[in-house]
């Protein structure tokens, strides 16, 4: 304890930089970078990093946060979109038993072909239009 | 109850810093806070206690990676998005900034370099955000730093956008 190991890993010099040092070892990294150049040099560029990076991107924090990000705001659309959401479930069950029922159709009388194909293809472009709503699911209207 | 939500409206502006320095593109950014806001009100019976910014920055993380995940497979779209680092007013007019440094980055390695250094995580709590052991995060802090060292001192090496 009054004697700790004098040697100083590349790992410490990172958790030197970082804060994440005991009292003891954090004393025996200033004692090493004191008679090693190079690590204390190395130790100054990763701190003018960092300096950097929070010139760079503390000031977001201090940007007003737009509407869309309230929680208020938020937790109101939250009940509008699970409305969605719920008649999507239904409108896919309903969906479903639709296209099988005209698939059964057109597979005991041919002609029906072209009625699965038209509503398959709408299925597909309704898909294609709304697989993109993803990102924003909560900015779907309600109706 | 209301003690949740207020801790998530606290964490908000600093979810967008996180997410700011993540993505390098303001809009992006902001897309990804409201999903990791919808996805933390909505589930909140699945916290389970302890540090919520860890909990919030962790699913900002994750939706972040499945956001590069889908872009992966439409490589075209990944050069437009970059609208902080891609001054392109000739090649040294932009300067060696740490936006571009920090766009050179693997996602992982960026992650816990900002982890640390914008948001003051300590290296467990960077583990958990990550899902991987501490010598891991300490490796990818290891690499971030030593190739952030090397693009500021002239060194070019390949931009690697996506992972």
């Amino acid at each position: 304890m009054t004697n700790p190991d004098p040697n100083v890993t590349p790992e410490e010099l990172h958790a030197y930089v970082d804060n994440e040092l005991t009292p003891e070892r954090r004393g025996a990294v200033e004692i090493w970078l004191a008679s090693h150049p190079d690590d204390a040099a190395q130790v100054a560029a990763w701190r003018a990093q960092a300096d950097a990076i929070r010139a760079r991107y503390n000031a977001v924090a201090s940007e007003p946060v737009p509407a869309r990000l309230k929680v208020e705001q938020i937790l109101r659309n939250g009940r509008s979109w699970r409305a969605v959401a719920a008649a999507a479930v239904i409108a896919a069950f309903i969906g479903g038993g639709v296209v099988g029922w005209v698939a059964h159709g057109a597979s005991a009388a041919p002609v029906e072909v072209s009625a699965f194909e038209r509503l398959s293809g709408e299925a597909i472009a309704a898909h294609k239009l709304y697989i993109n709503e993803v990102r924003h699911p909560i900015e779907v209207g309600a109706t | 109850m209301a003690s949740f939500q207020q801790s998530v409206e606290a964490a908000v502006p600093a979810l967008r810093r996180y997410a700011r320095a993540l993505t390098r593109n303001a809009d992006i950014a902001d897309d990804l806070v409201q999903d990791t806001l919808v996805r933390a009100l909505r589930s909140e019976r699945l916290f389970q206690g302890g540090d919520i910014r860890a909990w919030l920055f962790t699913i900002l993380t994750n939706l972040n990676r499945n956001r590069l995940r889908s872009l992966a497979r439409r490589p075209a779209m990944s050069h437009l998005e970059d609208d902080d680092a891609a001054d392109f007013s000739g090649p040294e007019a932009g300067g060696r900034d740490i936006s571009r440094a920090l766009a050179g980055l693997v996602e992982d390695q960026r992650e816990a370099l900002l982890l640390v250094v914008l948001e003051g995580l300590s290296y467990r709590e960077i583990a958990e955000v990550q899902g991987v052991p501490i010598g891991t995060v300490m490796s990818r802090l290891a690499r971030a730093r030593a190739q952030i060292k090397s693009y500021l001192d002239g060194e070019r090496p390949a931009l690697r956008r996506v992972k």
